[in-house]
């Protein structure tokens, strides 16, 4: 905790301070570690001398001391003791004869001490300010008594304690010196790094990357210093590129911007132009279907005229014998009432076209609605050598039309396979379809004709637009059929389509959402289907 | 120097009388043979028992037997022996020589000091007429007296240990 309190608190100092512990830190840990090992080495060394002296002293003691101890001559064995006095060191000596009694005892400064009990065996050990020494005291190799010496440790602590003084103070002297010297040394260090931090503070500052730190010397801050210095040649030339491509970014935008805007312009005016032409191009269709449907109404009364009046001219001359007569006004009637189809057709697709058709939807079971096309169509269809099939009649289903155009499109589909068939067979089948998700019901029909191109599929439903412009001639009809036809079953919610290929017949199908009665009756009810 | 021997059993209060002189002065007797070294004739074999004469008998002869039954001098082990007046003594070390026998033993003395035989009574005027060691009562207690001259005759050597503690004559 404490250690990271250090840390942390060192790493707000600055680099010259902080080198500066740092060395001096290091040269006195060093220091210590010395001076302490110098140091119990010598108190070490104090000790092994101080027991050696005590050895021999008491070796010494116990050569003079033996005699006194054989005879117990309490008198000589102090005497011998007393020649201690001598020895400042000894505290304390007894004398001990061979049964373990003490005959002689010396004290310094008459201390009142009193003998411990006596060991024959020789022992020495420290204690707190003593050592003492236990020796056996032997005569010709036979124990005759033993002694004891306790030592004062006053002077080896005087000793330590003098050295460990020297110690300090050489320490303190060697760190100060250590500081000193660190003091100087360590600009080597950081003066590189002081200045590049103050360049690189200017730079930061003031954002002029022209700047360069001065390099002092060789080293690592030497190489920090040159690859600065390197770094903001990069950074300058780069800011220079940047701004480089900048101006001319924005003279590329400001172009681009101008011929956009005179682009915009262009297309505006085209849009307008394409909005004026289109609806000019509306307003035409419209003036030209109401055209039409007028023209077409104003036509057919003088038609009706020229049909009436040819047929009773027609009579009178079949009544009157004149048979020539009566051929030529036979091919005026069959040519008027061409063109009264032809203008009929005209004005159903000019209505469908300009809106103006009202269908009558009702619900219509599918037989009835079928029965009469059929009786109509099969002596068309024996007209050309074909056969007539008709399947599938048991279907049943009711589907909401308008009864006149539903049946007046069927016929044109089967019309229309009964003329480009020869000899062939026409089907119609009725079926039950679904198609997403709604039920159909679909009138199928199936020729074994000339078949259509592809191609001309596409523009098969388009007004006047008979695949072959001869068969038009050949065929009669005004090409409108499959286009009304196709138009009026949209009214109605259902389609026409058609598969085909030349010389294999054409499928025509009509298709027609089947209704349920109870949702058609409120379609019964309402008012006619108003045409978009 | 002072040369006075504590009583074994030296007790302050004791020290007005000698309670048995005779065991004290045994013990001391035994104690010598340490500090002495005889001629090398005498200790030539090593497995020979230290011979201790007594001549004569007296308080003292009985003390030393029982003191020294059973001891050892040096790796010998002691052997005692009695003697009287005309007696071979040439191969004792050391011959006690008790209080009625000192008239006869200007006779003896040279013999014994041909031999090399350390000489001890309790006599205080022994080491004046040719003995080596003696050990009268002195006060409260025992002196030990050497005649160097008369240990040098013999061809003894003494201790100087010894000689620290004894009072010595003839030199």
């Amino acid at each position: 905790m404490s250690r990271r309190l250090v840390g942390r608190r060192l790493a707000r100092l600055p680099i010259r301070v902080r080198l500066m512990v740092l060395s001096t830190v290091t040269s006195t840990c060093a220091l210590v570690l010395a001076c302490l090992t110098f140091w119990t080495y010598e108190t070490a060394i104090n000790l092994q001398t101080l027991h050696r002296e005590a050895t021999t002293i008491a070796q010494m003691l116990g050569d003079g001391v033996s005699a006194a101890l054989t005879f117990n001559d309490a008198v000589a064995a102090r005497e011998t003791a007393n020649t201690l006095r001598a020895e400042p060191r000894v505290a304390q000596a007894c004398f001990y004869t061979l049964t373990g009694r003490a005959i002689a005892s010396y004290q310094r400064r008459d201390e009142a001490a009193v003998c411990p009990e006596s060991r024959t065996l020789q022992s020495f050990r420290f204690s707190w300010g003593h050592a003492s020494l236990y020796y056996p005291v032997s005569l010709n190799h036979e124990i005759v008594g033993s002694l004891y010496l306790r030592i004062g440790l006053a002077e080896i602590y005087t000793r330590s304690l003098r050295y460990g003084l020297i110690s300090a103070i050489v320490l303190l002297l060697a760190s100060v010196f250590a500081l000193g010297i660190s003091a100087r040394l360590q600009r080597m260090i950081s003066e590189p790094i002081l200045h590049l931090t103050h360049v690189a503070r200017e730079v930061s500052g003031s954002g002029s990357y022209d700047l360069r730190a001065v390099k002092t010397f060789d080293d690592e801050t030497g190489l920090l210093i040159d690859q600065f210095n390197d770094m903001m040649e990069k950074i300058n030339d780069r800011d220079m590129r940047l701004q480089r491509a900048q101006d001319e970014l924005e003279m590329r935008v400001a172009d681009r911007t101008r011929t956009l805007e005179k682009e915009i312009a262009e297309r505006k005016v085209i849009e307008q132009s394409l909005v004026n032409a289109k609806l000019a191009a509306e307003e035409a269709n419209a003036a030209k279907s109401v055209f039409l449907a007028n023209m077409s109404h104003e036509l057919r009364t003088p038609l009706n005229a020229i049909l009436g009046y040819s047929e009773m001219l027609e009579e009178d001359a079949v009544e009157n014998g004149m048979n020539s007569c009566a051929k030529d006004l036979h091919r005026i009637q069959s040519a008027g009432h061409h063109l009264l189809a032809l203008v009929n057709d005209i004005l159903d697709i000019s209505k469908i076209e300009a809106g103006a058709l009202d269908l009558r939807p009702e619900l219509c079971e599918i037989g009835a609605l079928t029965e009469p096309v059929i009786a109509t169509i099969e002596p068309l269809a024996s007209r050309n050598g074909n056969r007539f099939v008709v399947e599938a009649t048991n279907v049943t289903g009711i589907v909401s039309v308008d009864p006149l155009k539903f049946r007046q499109s069927l016929i044109n589909l089967l019309s229309n396979a009964c003329k480009f068939t020869e000899r062939g067979t026409v089907s119609l089948s009725i079926v039950r379809e679904q198609d997403g998700g709604r039920e159909f019901i679909a009138w199928q029909v199936k020729d074994t004709g000339i078949g259509i191109d592809r191609e001309d599929l596409n523009r098969l439903f388009r007004p006047f637009s008979q695949v072959d412009a001869s068969v038009t001639r050949r065929h009669g009809g005004t090409g409108l059929g499959l286009a009304i036809s196709q138009r009026l079953c949209r009214l109605m919610g259902g389609d026409i389509t058609v598969v085909s290929r030349p010389g294999e017949g054409s499928t025509f199908t009509l298709h027609m959402p089947a209704a349920h009665p109870d949702t058609a009756l409120q379609a019964d009810d309402g008012q006619p289907l108003a045409l978009a | 120097m002072a040369l006075c021997l504590a009583l074994v059993c030296c007790d302050a209060r004791a020290q007005a009388t000698i309670p048995n002189e005779y065991d004290v002065r045994a013990a001391i007797i035994l104690n010598l043979a340490r500090f002495v070294t005889w001629p090398p004739a005498k200790t030539a074999d090593p497995r020979a028992p230290f011979v201790v004469g007594l001549l004569g008998v007296d308080e003292q002869t009985a003390a030393l037997e029982r003191a020294l039954a059973g001891r050892s001098v040096d790796g010998r082990k002691v052997a005692v022996r009695r003697l009287t007046y005309g007696d071979r003594s040439g191969d004792c070390f050391l011959v006690y020589v008790a209080a009625p026998e000192l008239k006869h033993f200007d006779e003896a003395e040279p013999e014994l000091e041909r031999a090399g035989v350390l000489t001890v009574s309790d006599n205080d005027r022994f080491v004046f007429s040719g003995g080596v060691v003696g050990l009268p009562v002195n006060g409260d207690h025992i002196e030990i007296q050497i005649n160097l001259g008369h240990a040098q005759a013999s061809g003894l050597t003494i201790s100087s240990r010894l000689l620290q503690l004894a009072t010595v004559v003839g030199r």
